[in-house]
């Protein structure tokens, strides 16, 4: 097949699945729903794949979308390096959600909607992927937003649900304010939408006022980013993302850690020639930022997911820096690895979850590492990735970020030295809160809170324990050791072969040839390479993680003892502000309510010109007609009435002195016909 | 080609008008049945027209021409008026939407229990109207049809409308009539400056002509007329081409509605019954937007290039503002209706473009808020026909109790907060994008209009998290009256879903008609 219908035939499928899982809203049907999806989104990596191997180079196609004869909008697929490995990687993970959710969904009533949702979601961000210019990605973009939206509030009658899901629209709203408005000043300076045009097309020529066209595509590159703030969580727009974990597990591994939330880097990716310096450093600066912060707030959660949220923030901070620093590859590559880590860590934290009964406070956690083997060891896999430990991907990925950071600092000392810096203090806090994660989800504790919490234990997790226990004592009575491991995994659950998987695929291996060496992975010969390696960093990373390590895991220790006796913790006003991200959450509420509901709101004022002021200014218009239609019965009654009134007087009083000529005088009457007839008849005559 | 397919679409629901008033009351069931058969055959005539329709042509096609009245203004000149009809890329996106929308609204009027005969009849004579005024090319003839709109309507409103319907029907009569008003001023200006050229030659008199083909060319101006553009005459310190605009603006304006002079629609949108504010919002609307571009830009463009910014100004303070009275509402009814306040802005930010992009925009934007307003308007009246209630904080939690209407309440919200996919999308995305690479308007009129947008999603999203989510929660009484649609609700509000995702996604349906004739009036 050629691509064309290849690409079509993998948008339609989960189109379709959209619509049909919907349709079997409230039949018998809806359990098997999960069955259709998962068939549904391996078909799609099926098709995916065959495209990837028979399309290499860039493709275009382009129909017409918007024939306005001036500047026709087309609607442009474009498949090139960097779609390519998007729309693997977005279906793959999509595959495995689905898998997981098969299980982790199964028992809620509107299962459908969440896989119709699901579908759609994959839809719109394959869109998105395959968008060949700004107009459609933004376009797909917003639909993916949607999509998230309804995941988030999946559960419309939790009332925190809905408030989260609304937060997220409208602050996404904002930022894609930010870049339709870039879109249009980059439309205004190139004359294209079209992201092949960008590289090759000049400034058109123009007067400009104000600025000059180089400092006007700064400002497009800037607001283009307003809308990256937005959908990839950076500051200060990034406080939705933390509150997004309302939705289901599954939902948050697949948008809210590797997929959606990256549509930003990748938009900078297709943008990126037009990266002016001056607009790069204010998006690199920027992500460093933000991965400080969410670093921060991340080490003060006690909720998992939460815990993961803000580092999902962080880590998309890494990945807007390198996108600033004009890293394309490095940038493309962390987003890679930490899709496969982070959705793993996310599945893993909703198999504990779900093996808790839904409890998601780490501190009543503990003590699982032998309840789920599994789960614990792809957690340990995926947390390692996260750190950036040597022979997983995530180290391959983060050591090419911040030596090209540190590159990027080095380069020109200064003010942009302030970028690496951030982005290794960022490394040590990612060490320190995965360690304080791991130690208090998983690893043993003396009082365990656990066998409180459950009442019944899962089966297949229990039944992997036992085999996996036996495999471990090597206790060879009655069958073989290959028996035992075909045992082992056939006791294997859903959520057991997910999250391995996952975790499986955040090693080198699928990366690079070397475990240790970022120049062989095939990311920086499709996309470039990478321009200097300073040997000293994996040192001074590797004293990061020792130090980290060693902090964290004593200090957690403590803050587990304290929960227990219930010991106030010397737990400062620091502690405080970054758990709660600096209040900027608080100051947006209060902000939108001071505007829109508060005491003096914006909406008084506007009501108050509505009624006061045109309504009545109306009504004023009204009842002047109403004066003037009083002028104009005076007139009449004084004037014209008056005057009429006047001549019918005259006729009368007229009338009055002939009546008293009438007295009965017959011979005066007499005399004045005889005269009024010969006048008569002398007239006759001489006429 | 004179085919008297255009007549047909006048004088069929006039036949049908006919009809309803000659058969007596003891057939008052066939009534909403002939008013139904009628749109039906006007929604296969457009459909044929549309098939037939030369998309490439940007000039009128179809044309019937006969005359109708002469009138001799002394020994010097006559006065031509003409029945002539014909269809451009402009007016058959109009005729088309119209006559949709008058289909969903006569089956939305099988709800009507009393005083059937005047109801249909009325309803009839307003779809022969509203066609007529879109189909007409002479001025006289679009005037007359302008204007005979504003007496069904009145009586729509003041016989069928709610409680207050009395106070809202003559506040809407008196609002458009003074706008016609001043358009019958400009009309009588523009027809003594013009002579037909043709007809001069012939008669070998002065032939005034209501022509817009004849109006709008340059070289049909007298010199010494008032609306010459060599002598110009001063009206009140303007010359006379800029004031007749700015009276057009306000005519149309009124009928748009453009703030300031929207107070009568949230007034006649409450007390209307719903297919009334379905035709009021879905087309009566759009005849404003139709007059800027048919009327003022193509007789006196010198005059509306000028006022660009004027006319960008409106709109953008139409669409904060209607947005933001719009979020302050308590009303369904007159959310909707500030909501399209604030819709219809976004036409004349699009109309102030004054290039392709933006036209295109403006006239998308019209169609889209056609089918979008027409929904929203259904919306509320399924609620309002099972509670008698239309407060949104009266309703909570709907989305367990009625998901199918959920599923079509997030179509129309989410389309008219502008959610790419649905056609609000393209409509906004137009019209900004024409602004802001438009010469004529400082960029911050779009860039104030991007507002707009995200003003729209937070009082659409409000709106549908209170009503929709959370536990399904009401009084007492509304428990059991509120049931999921009928399948009559479902038919239209699904086929206006239909449509809104069709024109949404493949945006071109739309602009392929109107394209070439709005590319040829900007020449």
């Amino acid at each position: 097949m050629n691509p064309e219908s290849l690409v079509f035939f993998n948008l339609q499928i989960y189109l379709l699945g959209f619509i049909f899982l919907l349709s079997l809203n409230n039949t018998v049907f809806v359990k098997t729903t999960g069955g259709i999806s998962l068939v549904i989104s391996i078909l799609g990596v099926i098709v995916t794949s065959s495209l990837l191997v028979n399309t290499p180079g860039t493709v275009i196609l382009s129909y017409d979308w918007i024939p306005i004869s001036e500047q026709p909008v087309h609607f442009t697929l474009l498949i090139n390096a960097q779609t390519r490995f998007m729309l693997f990687l977005v279906q793959i993970i999509a595959c495995f959600v689905n898998l997981f959710s098969f299980k982790y969904m199964g028992d809620d009533p509107g299962v459908n909607r969440f896989f119709a949702y699901l579908n759609l979601f994959v839809f719109s961000m394959l869109g998105l992927v395959l968008a060949g210019n700004l107009l459609q990605l933004y376009f797909f973009w917003e639909l993916v937003g949607f999509c998230s939206y309804l995941l988030i509030g999946f559960w419309y009658t939790r009332k925190t649900a809905n408030a989260a899901a609304i937060k997220a629209f409208l602050l996404n709203r904002i930022g894609d304010a930010f870049f339709l408005a870039g879109i249009f000043l980059l439309f205004y300076l190139y004359g294209t939408f079209r992201f092949d045009d960008f590289a090759h097309l000049p400034l058109i020529e123009r007067n400009y006022i104000y600025l000059d066209a180089g400092q006007l595509q700064t400002l497009a590159i800037v607001l283009l980013f307003g809308g990256v703030m937005a959908k990839s969580a950076q500051l200060p727009l990034q406080v939705w993302l933390p509150d997004a974990m309302e939705g289901p597990t599954p939902a948050s591994a697949l948008i809210h850690a590797a997929t959606m939330v990256v549509a930003g880097i990748f938009l900078l990716g297709r943008v990126a020639p037009l990266i002016t310096p001056d607009a790069g450093f204010f998006i690199s600066l920027t992500g460093a930022l933000t991965s400080v912060m969410a670093g921060l707030s991340a080490l003060y959660q006690n909720d998992i997911k939460k815990v993961l949220a803000f580092s999902t923030v962080s880590q998309l901070g890494f990945m807007v820096t390198g996108m600033g620093m004009g890293e394309t590859a490095a940038s493309l590559f962390h987003l890679t690895t930490h899709a496969f880590f982070k959705a793993g860590l996310f599945l893993c934290a909703g198999a504990v979850i779900s093996y808790l009964h839904h409890e998601q406070d780490m501190r009543k956690m503990g003590d699982l590492v032998r309840k789920m083997p599994a789960v614990f060891a792809a957690f340990l896999l995926c947390s390692g990735a996260l750190i950036g430990l040597p022979l997983s991907g995530g180290y391959l990925s983060k050591e090419s970020i911040l030596n090209a950071a540190w590159v990027y600092g080095l380069e020109s000392a200064g003010y942009r030295l302030l970028v690496p810096v951030l982005l290794t203090i960022t490394s040590f806090l990612t060490t320190c809160y995965v360690v304080r994660m791991v130690v208090m989800v998983f690893f043993q504790r003396e009082d365990s809170p656990v066998e409180i919490i459950l009442d019944t234990t899962k089966k297949t997790v229990d039944g992997a324990l036992k085999t996996f226990k036996d495999l471990l004592t090597a206790d060879n009575k009655g069958s073989s050791g290959e028996d035992r491991v075909i045992q082992f995994i056939r006791n294997l659950g859903i959520y057991d072969t997910v999250t391995l998987a996952l975790a499986f695929s955040s090693l080198w291996f699928f990366y690079s040839s070397h475990p240790l060496h970022p120049e062989d992975v095939w990311f920086f010969n499709e996309f470039g390479g990478i321009k200097e390696m300073y040997d000293w960093l994996p040192w001074l990373v590797g004293f990061i993680f020792l130090a980290g390590l060693l902090i964290s895991y004593n200090s957690t220790l403590d803050e587990i003892r304290r929960y227990y006796f219930k010991e106030p913790g010397p737990r400062g006003r620091f502690a405080r502000l970054a758990q709660r991200q600096f209040y900027m959450d608080d100051l947006y509420e209060r902000l939108f309510r001071k505007i829109f509901t508060g005491e003096r709101n914006i909406l008084k004022p506007v009501s108050h010109i509505e009624t006061a002021w045109i309504d009545a200014a109306v009504v004023k218009a009204g009842k002047s007609s109403l004066f003037f239609a009083k002028i104009a019965g005076k007139l009449e009654k004084e004037i014209v009435d008056a005057s009429v009134m006047g001549f019918f007087a005259m006729i009368k009083s007229l009338g009055n002195q002939i009546r008293k000529w009438g007295k009965g005088n017959i011979q005066l009457y007499l005399l004045g016909l005889i005269v009024a007839l010969t006048a008569l008849v002398f007239i006759l005559i001489i006429l | 080609m004179e085919s008297g397919i255009l007549s047909s679409l006048i004088l069929l629901p006039l036949l049908g008008s006919l009809l309803i008033l000659i058969l007596p009351r003891a057939y008052k069931t066939f009534y909403k049945w002939i008013c139904l058969i009628t749109q039906i055959l006007l929604l296969i005539n457009v459909m044929t027209i549309l098939g037939l329709f030369d998309r490439e042509n940007p000039d009128y096609q179809f044309i019937e021409h006969s005359e109708w009245f002469r009138l001799s203004l002394g020994s010097k000149s006559i006065l031509s008026i003409d029945y002539i009809l014909g269809v451009d890329g402009l007016s058959i996106s109009m005729v088309a939407l119209s006559s949709l929308v008058f289909l969903i609204a006569a089956v939305s009027s099988f709800r009507i229990s009393y005083r059937e005969k005047t109801y249909f009849s009325l309803f009839l004579l307003l779809t022969a109207s509203v066609l007529g005024c879109f189909l007409a090319v002479d001025f006289f003839l679009f005037f007359v049809f302008f204007e005979f709109m504003l007496l069904p309507m009145y009586f729509l409103i003041g016989i069928w409308g709610g409680e207050n319907r009395a106070y809202a029907s003559l506040k809407f009569f008196i609002y458009t009539f003074s706008g016609s008003v001043l358009i019958l001023v400009v009309m009588i200006c523009m027809v003594i400056s013009n002579q037909d050229e043709f007809f001069t030659s012939e008669y070998a008199r002065l032939v005034y002509s209501f022509d817009f083909r004849t109006l709008k060319d340059t070289n049909n101006l007298i010199s010494s007329s008032i609306l010459s553009i060599e002598n110009p005459v001063l009206i009140f310190g303007l010359p006379a081409r800029e004031f007749m605009f700015l009276l057009l603006l306000i005519g149309f304006g009124i009928k748009m509605p453009v703030v300031p002079f929207h107070t009568w629609l949230p007034d006649a949108h409450v007390e209307a019954p719903t297919p009334v504010s379905v035709i009021l919002a879905g087309i009566l609307l759009k005849i404003g937007g139709y007059g800027i571009l048919r009327v003022a830009y193509e007789i006196l463009p010198d005059a509306t290039e000028k006022y660009a910014v004027l006319i960008g100004a409106l709109g953008l303070v139409s669409v904060i503002y209607g947005a933001l009275n719009a979020l302050n509402q308590t009303d369904l009814k007159k959310m909707i209706a500030y909501s399209s306040v604030s819709h219809m802005g976004f036409v004349f930010i699009g109309i102030a473009a004054f290039n392709s992009i933006g036209f295109n925009g403006a006239v998308f934007q019209m169609f889209s808020h056609g089918i979008l307003s027409s929904m929203l308007f259904l919306i509320a009246g399924v609620i309002y026909e099972r509670t008698h209630d239309r407060n949104i904080s009266a309703f909570q939690g709907l989305a367990k109790k009625m998901p199918v209407y959920t599923l079509l309440v997030a179509i129309a919200f989410f389309g008219s907060l502008g959610l790419p996919s649905l056609s609000g999308f393209i409509g906004e995305f137009l019209t900004l994008h024409g602004a802001f690479q438009s010469d004529h308007l400082p960029k911050l009129i779009p860039a104030f209009g991007i507002i707009g947008i995200v003003l729209s999603a937070i009082y659409f999203l409000l709106t549908f998290q209170r009503m929709f989510f959370g536990e399904f929660n009401t009084r007492e009484e509304y428990r059991t009256l509120l049931k999921d649609l009928t399948k009559t609700e479902i038919f239209m509000l699904g086929s206006l879903a239909v449509l809104t995702i069709l024109t949404g996604v493949w945006p071109n349906l739309i602009i392929r008609y109107i394209n070439s004739s709005l590319t040829e009036i900007l020449k």
